[in-house]
């Protein structure tokens, strides 16, 4: 690899997975870099949506200088603010930090002033000195639960966390974290729980890690092919009682699974070219019960309830359709009809 | 006897003679933290020694165990990664594409492989992985015959 001459910065942010949005006038659109080679300064631009021209008085850094923290996903708005993921930080490997950058924002779900870009509160689950590149590359979700507003994503390590929208403070994360956050504890790597989760009422649909993330490989890696649906307004426990509404077994999902969901039907589309339409228990009954853990020991019921783990429902799965290519993006739902784009370049436009 | 002199020339990048050899890593006391051979990889490897145990058996073979973690930068290629013996490692994260005695395959989170004793390893973290942003992690066990 050439590395640039003494003196000289390597510069090669990029506009990669981040999609733009529209809110408070501005449009907003994550930057990032080229495969951490090395690891770029991460920012979110916002340009004036009638001028074109980047909005002065609102500037966002993730970390540094120098470096890290990339903006790989999209932001979210809500109410005035816009909530961001940021991506791992500067490292010796990736961008020749031997100690931690400051103002390191890196691994973070920030809420930002959407007027200026500070911050108004931030959540950094994985510390620097743990940073074995497990980026916050999934958007973030922004819901009115009954309970109140959370901000919901899942990380690349596996684990979901939800804050309160309006303080910050974590409302739980999932699995439960030992000693709450940030982690002291625990491998923390880029396993590709990238995708964001969707919400319906009182319920998160998300494509994570689960129980079997707190185990070591292979059955860390689990919850690669499952859809988990979390009860948002569970009280936060050590035993995760109540979290887990039901899981249903979604084959080809590493790297992709982005669920959308409308009247408590959810549709995600995998890696084989499949999309799924799942019904929530609550709109059609369950294909059958198992364990909230999937894991093998605890398949049968009475082993799952004795070793502290709940009995679930496993959802009905309504339909699979085979589609022209793998599915990486979100199905998009408009007047009764689901739109999917698949790798294969084909748009497709499916009705009931 | 050839091979694991051979490979210990490999680790210390070092050209001793086998007997040499032999009495320089019986003069080495293992630490954690420093002094690995790794050293030389730092900016493109991220190296840390965890664990190091001395294993005999009454009458048989008397080995060294080590553990490190690895963390390989993004698009680094190693023709020859240097290993002291027997290699078990674990892929934590990412995906690393090796090459074992001219057999290439490619590596992915929570997958094994084992390089034998004296075998030419390169590993190569290519620059469109399949899976995560081109940083691996590498868990391994080395098994070093005394």
């Amino acid at each position: 690899m050439l590395s640039p001459p003494s003196g000289f910065t390597e510069l090669h942010e990029r506009i990669g997975y981040s999609s733009p949005v529209v809110a408070n006038g501005k449009v907003y659109v994550g930057i990032a870099d080229n495969g951490d080679s090395p690891i770029q300064r991460g920012r979110l631009a916002a340009v004036d949506l009638d001028t074109g021209t980047l909005a002065g008085g609102f500037s966002f850094n993730s970390a540094g200088p120098p470096r890290g923290g990339g903006i790989w996903s999209s932001p979210a708005a809500s109410g005035g603010s816009v909530f961001v993921t940021t991506g791992n930080g500067c490292r010796p490997i990736n961008g020749g930090c031997s100690s931690e950058p400051a103002d390191n924002h890196a691994l973070s779900m920030l809420k930002l002033d959407g007027t200026t870009g500070s911050i108004l509160w931030k959540l950094q689950p994985v510390p620097w000195s743990r940073d074995d590149d497990p980026d916050w590359a999934a958007t973030p979700t922004v819901t009115d639960a009954t309970c109140g507003p959370l901000t919901v994503a899942t990380m690349k390590d596996g684990y979901t966390h939800a804050v309160n929208t309006t303080t910050g403070t974590v409302a739980w994360s999932f699995p439960f974290v030992t000693g709450g956050l940030p982690f002291t504890y625990g491998d923390h790597g880029d396993w590709g729980w990238t995708r964001p989760a969707a919400s319906w009422r009182d319920v998160i649909f998300t494509v994570t890690g689960g129980f079997p993330i707190t185990t070591s490989s292979p059955t860390r890696f689990d919850g690669y092919n499952r859809l988990y649906a979390l009860n948002t307004c569970a009280t936060y426990n050590s035993a995760d009682s109540g979290r887990v509404r039901w899981i249903a077994d979604i084959p080809d999902l590493p790297y992709t699974g982005q669920p959308t969901v409308t009247r408590g039907i959810v549709y995600i589309g995998n890696n084989a070219g499949k999309l799924f339409a799942i019904a929530d228990p609550d709109v059609a009954p369950p294909a059958g019960i198992r364990c909230s853990n999937p894991l093998p020991p605890y398949t049968s019921i009475p082993a799952c309830v004795a070793s502290g783990f709940e009995a679930v429902p496993s959802p009905k799965i309504l339909a699979t359709v085979q589609l022209s290519g793998r599915i990486r993006t979100e199905p998009v739902l408009a007047r009764g009809r689901v739109y999917v784009s698949t790798t294969a370049g084909r748009l497709h436009a499916l009705e009931p | 006897m050839k091979r694991p002199c051979r490979t210990l020339v490999v680790v210390g990048g070092l050209l001793f003679g086998c007997t040499g050899i032999v009495l320089a890593q019986e003069s080495q006391k293992p630490s954690i933290g420093g002094g690995d051979p790794y050293s030389r990889l730092a900016g493109r490897l991220q190296s840390e020694l965890r664990f190091v145990t001395d294993v005999a058996f009454p009458g048989g073979p008397s080995f060294q165990v080590k553990i490190y973690d690895w963390v390989m930068g993004p698009r680094q290629e190693f023709p020859e990664f240097p290993l002291e013996g027997l290699a078990t490692i674990e892929v934590k994260a990412g995906e690393v594409e090796t090459t074992i005695n001219g057999l290439t395959a490619v590596y992915h989170e929570g997958q094994y492989f084992v390089v034998p004793a004296g075998a030419r390893l390169t590993m190569k973290i290519r620059p469109e992985t399949g899976r995560g942003d081109n940083i691996v992690s590498l868990h391994a066990v080395v098994v070093i015959r005394r």
